[in-house]
């Protein structure tokens, strides 16, 4: 009789042996034709017509941003006028000088960044609100593991890959060009944004792409430098393009901010 | 610009010791350098230039005058000193004055000759010194913004006799030049100090060619010279024949502007009958003498002027680039006013009596000079050295509120005094609690009372070409005119300004300050404004524009310049063109020559026989054009009347005077039968041509006989004054006459030449010329033949007044009858010279070989030979038997004989006998040979056999 118990030990073994085998391979393979999605749309178009109910007179809600690893999931207002006191009662919202729902080949994003205005900024604080946390795109680790900037504007959803992190002189950055630059213009637009970037992204990026810049303040460089815009830029994602997580690298720029950033780590404290 | 003084003393010293020789202009360099200095050598022995640079010591000053706009013209304004480094180009126009001492009268008929070159463009003017005032003159001066010039000024005078001028302008020398023998030229050096040379005026003397040594053609190639003529012999020959144009309306013409003379307008000329004793000499003189050029008898000259002045038109627009989007184009006004005069002279030949059977010549040739004055009035281009700098004025604009991505000022400085600037978290709190309250849901705006500023991205109006060409002249940038406004344009390169990159120009000219102000910061916005930069986004806001330049200026001070080289070009090509002289015409000028004669038909009516030549049945002619350099027309039967032309008529460039002769083409006359033709139809073989001949046919009917009568009485007689009156009274009788109303038409009373003329009486020689020369002359020269064949009624002077010269003929001259001739001849040169034609019978055409009539074989050029060889050895009695063909005895029974017959029979009256004898036709003459002789032959030759020497035959007569 050992003979029989001994054969049917061998069955039970095999049996869940390739069971686990499928499993293993069933899974696997769920990973690889299934992959995580490292960013998830989640379409923003519903909130607009929401939040424009609650505009107040001067100014209307005409987008939305969300940007990835932040809280940044916010309206975007364009003023109607500019020579009478507008008040914005929201608590949080971005603006765009140019207030056209259309989507240009260049989209400027500004917000306000007053509570994260020091030379080694915080990430993540909950009272942080508009643009305080696009300061965290300043770390290299926060950078490595966010990428993705969604844009919602005239009834669509749009996604951004960033390519170049960095600073700019405001007058620079042509705030009030009402019209889709050329492909020369773009063409030099990106070949400054990333001879200035922070990171190096790997990433392809031409005058061919719309790009979306985000830009806020600080006073990394002084109060006398307070021309001194920190801005994102991204291009959007190409048809059929893989949203995975790409490469980044440190550039010598980098280098520099950090020489800035740890000249002052003694007055860095929290509140 | 830095500006210098340079002694203009020392420099004239320096130049004036050193005399040197500069080569000539390029297009003067027709004889190499060592050519100069050789005829330089030798005409120093007999003038010195220097002398006269030295008594009247000419210099250069540099003359600043201002271009008035409103006159028109430059004022007098004397610089003080010659500048020595001062730009030459750039900005500024520069004119110069040659002040020498003395006053203008002391330098009559002086010229200055100026040469302002720049790097590319040569440029020569004359000046006339005698339109200064107090010995003083004006020169202008080109300028080129890129290059290099100078200034040649040349003091030429006709006191020394030395040296010509050469106005290397034109390709000929103008006769003003030939006058001013005498000249040197100085030329004022001006060099920069230092490396850097801006402009060049050298003063040094400079040496003239006499032009009679480069002439082309004199006394050389008689082609070449058929195309040009030298100067002094133009003016001589266009001033002569004015002198003789008759003082009335057909002979000197006003044309109106610009106009010719009409196909219609034609001038119809007469020969005169009633030549003159001498013209009758003279004629026979120089007839066949194509030397002397007597052909043309003064009475045969005709002369007539006309002169015309036209505006002649010329396009003229300036163009002022005052800033992209107001580029001005301005018609220039003026005028280009041409004087043309043409001097034509008319020659044709005399009448001429012939006979039927025989040849003439008739020639006609005309000629005319053209001078062509221009003067040119045309407005000269706008000249400014300024441009106006349009200045920024900013207003404020209604309050705008600004939205900031930062915190106010009050933040900053509640940061500053919290944490020292750090932004810590706890500072941050604290101050924005205290600058903005609790509430963080409605930010307060910065307000600020000013305006936004909009992008200056509206469409400009100028286009982008007018902006690059800015931008070359002016690379930092460019005020363009936009509409009503102003803009400013960055250039390509700013890096060269600096910190003033992006501004408008007026910052830099201004020096006003464009950057940091202490915490303040300025940035040129897009228009080239200064702007405070506020931070966070904004910027001051005041509503700006650039001021203060009207339409009519320029805003870019590098397009003066361009445009004043582009526009002084073309106001000087306006000018060169206007002065230059009047090209010949390219109109075609026709010539034709036709003849008249009688024949007689079957039924003895008159036929008038009408030859047109170029040979044809109707009206043709000859072409010639100044296009044509070379007259090519090889056709040579009947179709080439033109003898000789010349001037124009060779070619474009031909000083403006025309010459065409023109004849007969010739006549072919047959060596056997005497037929003539005037074409050769087929092969011209036994047919001889007299060149430029027309030879009448011998049927031809006498014609104008009663005018030959007179002229070969004349010819005929010893020319004493009773002939004279006789030829005169000849004249009288026939109706020649001179209309008394108006003795300067020479018209006979003979019908006109016209078809309706029944017979070829009259004027039957009609030569025409069609558009002649430069105003296009329309001649018909109208003049006539005489034909003669028979016995004049009257005159004849013989010595025997008893002579009857209708009935016999008397002691030489003998007028002949019925055409015939009687000469002597030299039996050792039978046909001595080349003006005696040989017989046809004498010539080898007349040879008949043996093989056609053995018995009447010839060979007159062999007979010729033994004749001559022979000479006087014939009349050897000892070989009497041998030579002698006939001996006549005349008794005085045979001499009463010969007169009884000669009353009643003409002398070439062919009353004999006619026989064929040996295959050929022979005349027995009745008065020594047949039945009826009247006289007797003691030797008489054999009828029917030749002089056949040197034939198969030989025969020797043998009849006694």
């Amino acid at each position: 009789m050992p003979r029989k118990k001994a054969s049917k030990r061998k069955k039970i073994t095999l049996f869940i042996g390739i069971i686990l085998l499928v499993c293993f391979i069933l899974f696997g393979s769920m990973i690889l034709i299934f992959p995580k999605k490292i960013y998830q749309i989640e379409s923003r178009t519903e909130n607009i017509k929401e939040e424009r109910k609650k505009d107040e007179e001067g100014y209307k809600t005409f987008a939305w941003l969300r940007v990835q690893g932040t809280k940044i999931d916010t309206p975007i207002i364009g003023y109607e006028r500019n020579d009478v006191e507008t008040k914005v009662s929201k608590k949080d919202f971005l603006w765009n000088i140019i207030t056209k729902e259309k989507l240009y080949n260049k989209v400027n994003i500004m917000g306000h960044n007053i509570m994260n205005l020091s030379k080694n900024p915080e990430i993540g604080l909950d009272y942080f609100e508009r643009f305080e946390e696009l300061m965290a795109f300043i770390y290299p680790d926060f950078v490595k593991e966010n990428k993705y900037i969604q844009y919602t504007i005239d009834g669509k959803d749009y996604l951004y890959k960033i390519f170049a992190v960095g600073f700019e002189e405001r007058y620079d950055l042509k705030l009030y060009k009402d019209n889709n630059y050329t492909k020369k213009e773009l063409k030099s637009y990106i070949k400054k944004a990333k001879k200035n970037s922070l990171f190096e992204f790997d990433i392809d990026v031409d005058e061919n792409d719309k790009i979306i810049t985000l830009i806020t303040c600080t006073r990394m460089f002084g109060k006398e430098n307070s021309s001194i815009e920190f801005k994102v830029d991204a291009r959007m994602v190409r048809k059929n393009e893989r949203l995975h997580n790409y490469q980044v690298e440190e550039t010598d720029n980098y280098k520099e901010i950090e020489k800035i950033m740890k000249g002052d780590e003694v007055g860095n404290e929290k509140a | 610009m830095k500006k210098h003084k340079l002694g203009i003393i020392g420099v004239v010293l320096v130049m004036v010791l050193g005399f040197i020789f500069l080569n000539m202009d390029a297009k003067a360099e027709e004889l190499t350098q060592e050519q100069i200095k050789a005829y330089l050598d030798e005409k120093s022995k007999t003038c010195n230039a220097g002398d006269l640079y030295d008594k009247y010591k000419p210099r250069l000053v540099r003359w600043c005058s201002k271009y008035d706009e409103t006159t028109k013209t430059y004022s007098d304004k004397e610089c003080a000193n010659f500048p020595t480094d001062e730009n030459l180009y750039g900005l500024g126009q520069y004119n110069f004055k040659i002040v020498f001492d003395g006053k203008a009268s002391d330098l009559k008929d002086a010229k200055f000759k100026v040469v302002a070159s720049t790097a590319v463009n040569p440029y020569t003017a004359i000046i006339d010194a005698s339109s200064g005032k107090n010995g003083t003159n004006i020169g202008y001066l080109l300028r080129d913004a890129d290059g290099l010039y100078s200034v040649t000024i040349g003091l030429v005078s006709s006191t020394d006799g030395c040296l010509g001028v050469n106005d290397s302008r034109y390709s000929t020398i103008t006769d003003e030049e030939y006058k001013y023998k005498g000249a040197f030229t100085v030329e004022l050096t001006n060099e920069k100090q230092g490396t850097e040379k801006k402009g060049n005026i050298t003063l040094n003397t400079y040496p003239i060619i006499d032009p009679d040594s480069f002439v082309p053609g004199t006394g050389a190639d008689p082609e070449t010279n058929k195309v040009t003529i030298s100067n002094s012999d133009f003016n001589k020959n266009f001033n002569e024949i004015v002198s003789h144009v008759p003082n009335d309306a057909t002979h000197k013409r006003n044309l109106g502007a610009g106009k010719k003379l009409t196909d219609t307008d034609t001038a119809e000329l007469y020969c005169r009958a009633n030549l003159s004793a001498e013209d009758i000499d003279n004629i026979s003189k120089y007839q066949n003498d194509p030397t002397t050029g007597k052909y043309y008898l003064d009475q045969n000259k005709d002369y007539y002027y006309a002169k015309s002045t036209e505006d002649v038109p010329y396009s003229l627009e300036y163009e002022y680039n005052y800033a992209p989007g107001n580029v001005v184009r301005s018609q220039a006004n003026g005028t280009c006013t041409r004087t043309c005069e043409e001097a034509l002279k008319v020659e044709y030949g005399p009448p001429v009596s012939s006979k039927a059977g025989l040849c003439f010549e008739y020639k006609v040739k005309v000629t005319s000079y053209v001078k062509c004055e221009s003067v040119a009035t045309y407005e000269k281009p706008k000249i400014t050295e300024e441009y106006c700098n349009p200045y920024p004025i900013c207003s404020n604009g209604s309050p705008t509120y600004i939205h900031q991505a930062g915190p106010k000022e009050e933040f900053d400085s509640c940061i500053q005094t919290c944490d020292g600037g750090k932004y810590s978290q706890k500072c941050s709190k604290k101050c924005y609690e205290k600058v903005y309250g609790t509430n963080t849901t409605n930010l307060p705006l910065n307000f600020n009372n000013q305006t936004f500023v909009t992008n200056m991205a509206q469409a400009y109006v100028y286009t982008s070409g007018e902006l690059d060409e800015c931008l070359r002249y002016n690379p930092n940038g460019c005020y363009v005119h936009v509409g009503d406004t102003i803009r400013w344009v960055n250039g390509p390169d700013q890096s060269s300004r600096g910190v003033y990159a992006n501004y408008g120009r007026w910052y830099q000219d201004t020096g006003y300050a464009v950057g940091n102000n202490g915490n303040k910061v300025y940035i040129p916005d897009s228009g080239g404004f200064k702007r405070r930069d506020y931070g966070n986004g904004y910027e001051c806001q005041d509503v700006c524009s650039w001021e203060g330049c009207s339409g009519d200026q320029y805003l870019n001070p590098g397009q003066i310049d361009a445009d004043l080289k582009i526009n002084t070009e073309k106001y000087n090509a306006a000018v060169t063109s206007c002065k230059a002289a009047a090209s010949c015409t390219e109109t075609t000028t026709e010539y034709a020559i036709a003849v008249k004669y009688d024949t007689k038909d079957k039924n003895d009516n008159t036929v008038v026989n009408k030859i047109y030549f170029p040979y044809s049945k109707s009206p043709t002619s000859e072409k010639l054009n100044s296009k044509k350099s070379d007259y090519t027309d090889n056709d040579d039967n009947g179709k080439k009347i033109v003898i000789d032309f010349a001037g124009c008529y060779r070619g474009n460039d031909a000083n403006r005077w025309y010459m065409t002769e023109w004849s007969f083409p010739g006549t072919w006359i047959h060596n056997k039968t005497g037929d003539i033709t005037y074409k050769i139809e087929g092969s011209d073989d036994g047919w001889e041509k007299q060149e430029k001949q027309f030879c009448s046919p011998l049927n031809a009917q006498n014609v104008n006989s009663a005018w030959w009568n007179c002229y070969e009485i004349y010819k005929a007689s010893n020319k004493t004054a009773s002939d004279v009156q006789t030829l005169n009274q000849c004249y009288n009788d026939i109706g020649v006459v001179i209309n008394s109303s108006d003795p300067t038409k020479k018209i006979a009373t003979y019908a006109r030449f016209d078809d309706s003329t029944s017979t070829s009486n009259g004027y039957n020689i009609q030569a025409q010329t069609k558009d002649f020369g430069y105003f296009g002359w329309n001649l018909k020269i109208n003049c006539f033949y005489a034909l003669n064949s028979t016995t004049p009624p009257d005159g004849g002077p013989g010595d025997d007044p008893a002579c009857d010269p209708k009935k016999e003929c008397c002691e030489p001259p003998c007028f002949g009858d019925e055409g015939y001739e009687v000469r002597s001849v030299d039996l050792e040169d039978l046909f001595p010279g080349e003006g005696r034609k040989i017989g046809f019978n004498w010539t080898s055409a007349a040879t008949l070989p043996a093989n056609k009539n053995e018995a009447y074989a010839m060979n007159p050029a062999k007979l010729l030979e033994v004749i001559e060889s022979r000479k006087d050895e014939i009349y050897d009695e000892d070989k009497e038997n041998m030579y002698l063909d006939y001996r006549f005895v005349l008794t005085p029974k045979d001499l009463r004989n010969i007169r009884a017959d000669n009353k009643t029979q003409k002398y070439t009256s062919y009353n004999g006998t006619f026989k064929v004898i040996n295959g050929v036709n022979v005349y027995s003459s009745d008065l020594f040979r047949e039945s009826g002789a009247i006289i007797t032959a003691q030797k008489k030759a054999v009828l029917g056999y030749n002089n056949t020497v040197g034939t198969a035959n030989s025969y020797e007569s043998t009849e006694k």
